[in-house]
């Protein structure tokens, strides 16, 4: 009886321990695909200038955070329905409020400058963005891999202690 | 078109009326709004009106919108229209614009600080150009200049003589030099017209002699000394030229000193003269190249 408690509560600890590891991870792999998104307005603005729906529209992505963030902003674009970015963003409880508010920004003033300057405000974001990665990336691999190792580790030690 | 750019009172009285009379919408800030509907009146919140009192007035922030909305919220992808003072929507209409020019370098970047559009809608006239197809077209297609004051139907005149002269294969390549995307509405269904959209004069003339061997071109408004020389070059090319410009009269013409070294080479051997008298369109007169009227329009 006492092992399967222990087991239980070995895994209850381990899980515990991913899930918040897991912030990390989620924090790293949303400005990876900012960064992506970036990228791709950066080469569509310079060869081909398309509207912004059709940009949106047009980019593909994996099922992820970022791209059903574009996705609904795309879907509220075609049915001409008020879409608050900021208001979604802050759904995503890894992101801080500075990351919330610099994202929401770009996405919102998206459209409204010429070519030059749009141009500009995409590479000072991306050099943000990147900035940004770096430091989730550091993140990651410290603290990410740092509490699911503990928590497996805890797990164990109460595993034994039960046993 | 006009439903997805239009403020909602404002489109909330446009839809109402009868479209084919509406040809403009003049939208100034903290000025009332005006439209041309047979004659000029006022927007108001209930219907059109010719009193100022019951006028919807305007706002920087509702043309601002209007603006951004024509640009399909994509400033960056409509810019080089922008920095000309104009945006053009997918079916022709086309929105002037009037604001704050931002230079660079001597060169206009942007216009920002939006202060007034002008909103003119298009109309497809049916076979409106048949009248003068047996003075522009006589056992063969003659040089012709479309004279008429802004707003009496000279691209509407262009676009339908393209039509015609490609349905009725008076020619066998049409090249439309399409600056403004304004005369190519409705053309891509003629078979035997080819369109440069959104280009200078100069490069369309050039590279559509080049490319596309035209037999006829079409250009709309010859304005700058930049569109004549274009044409100077390539009048002698073989190909003809059907163009317009804004001139309400044979006269005025002459007095044009940047039309002076076209008129003296008698580049051009047919005038059609618009006004407005009987409404958008009412021909004039058409002149041969000796300046002799050779048709008298409608009484």
């Amino acid at each position: 009886m006492s092992i399967v408690f222990g087991l239980i509560m070995a895994l209850t600890v381990s899980v515990l321990g991913f899930k918040f590891a897991n912030k990390y991870y989620l924090q790293k792999r949303f400005f990876d695909n900012f960064i992506n998104f970036l990228s791709y307005l950066q080469s569509n603005l310079s060869f081909q200038s398309d509207n912004l729906l059709e940009v949106f529209t047009k980019y593909k992505h994996n099922n992820n955070d970022f791209g059903d963030l574009i996705g609904k902003l795309v879907n509220a674009r075609q049915q001409n329905v008020v879409f608050d970015i900021h208001n979604e963003l802050n759904k995503f409880p890894y992101l801080s409020n500075c990351d919330t508010t610099q994202i929401a920004d770009f996405l919102c003033s998206f459209g409204t400058v010429d070519k030059e300057t749009q141009l500009e405000q995409i590479n000072a974001t991306i050099s943000w963005a990147k900035q940004r990665q770096t430091f989730f990336n550091t993140e990651c691999i410290q603290k990410g891999k740092m509490y699911r190792t503990l928590s497996v580790m805890l797990g164990l030690v109460i595993l034994v202690i039960y046993i | 078109m006009l439903s997805s750019i239009l403020p909602k009172d404002i489109w909330d009285v446009v839809r109402n009326l009868d479209l084919s009379k509406l040809t403009e919408i003049r939208i100034r800030v903290n000025q009332p709004v005006v439209i041309k509907y047979g004659t000029a009146y006022y927007i108001g919140k209930s219907g059109i009106t010719e009193s100022k009192q019951n006028a919807i007035y305007t706002t920087q922030t509702m043309i601002k919108d209007i603006v951004f909305s024509a640009c399909q919220h994509s400033i960056y992808a409509h810019n080089e229209e922008l920095k000309q003072g104009y945006v053009t929507l997918a079916n022709g209409v086309r929105i002037g614009i009037c604001g704050e020019i931002v230079w660079d370098n001597d060169v206009i970047k942007t216009i920002k600080n939006f202060t007034s559009i002008n909103i003119r809608i298009p109309h497809t006239i049916p076979k409106c150009s048949l009248n003068i197809i047996p003075y522009v077209f006589d056992n063969a297609l003659h040089n012709t200049l479309i004279l008429s004051p802004p707003g009496a139907g000279k691209t509407t005149m262009l676009n339908d003589l393209g039509r015609q002269i490609g349905s009725l294969s008076l020619a066998e390549n049409i090249l439309v030099v399409d600056e403004r995307k304004e005369i190519a509405r409705d053309l891509e269904c003629v078979e035997n017209i080819d369109i440069y959209q959104n280009c200078s004069k100069t490069f369309g003339i050039i590279n559509g002699i080049r490319t596309m061997a035209p037999d006829v071109i079409l250009l709309d408004e010859l304005i700058t000394t930049t569109d004549i020389n274009s044409l100077n070059f390539a009048i002698s090319s073989g190909v003809v030229f059907i163009a317009t410009t804004h001139c309400a009269s044979m006269a005025e013409l002459d007095k044009k000193p940047i039309f002076r070294p076209i008129l003296d080479l008698g580049v051009f051997d047919r005038f059609v003269v618009l006004s407005k008298r009987l409404g958008p369109g009412t021909i004039e007169g058409v002149f041969n190249e000796n300046k002799k009227c050779i048709y008298l329009g409608e009484k």
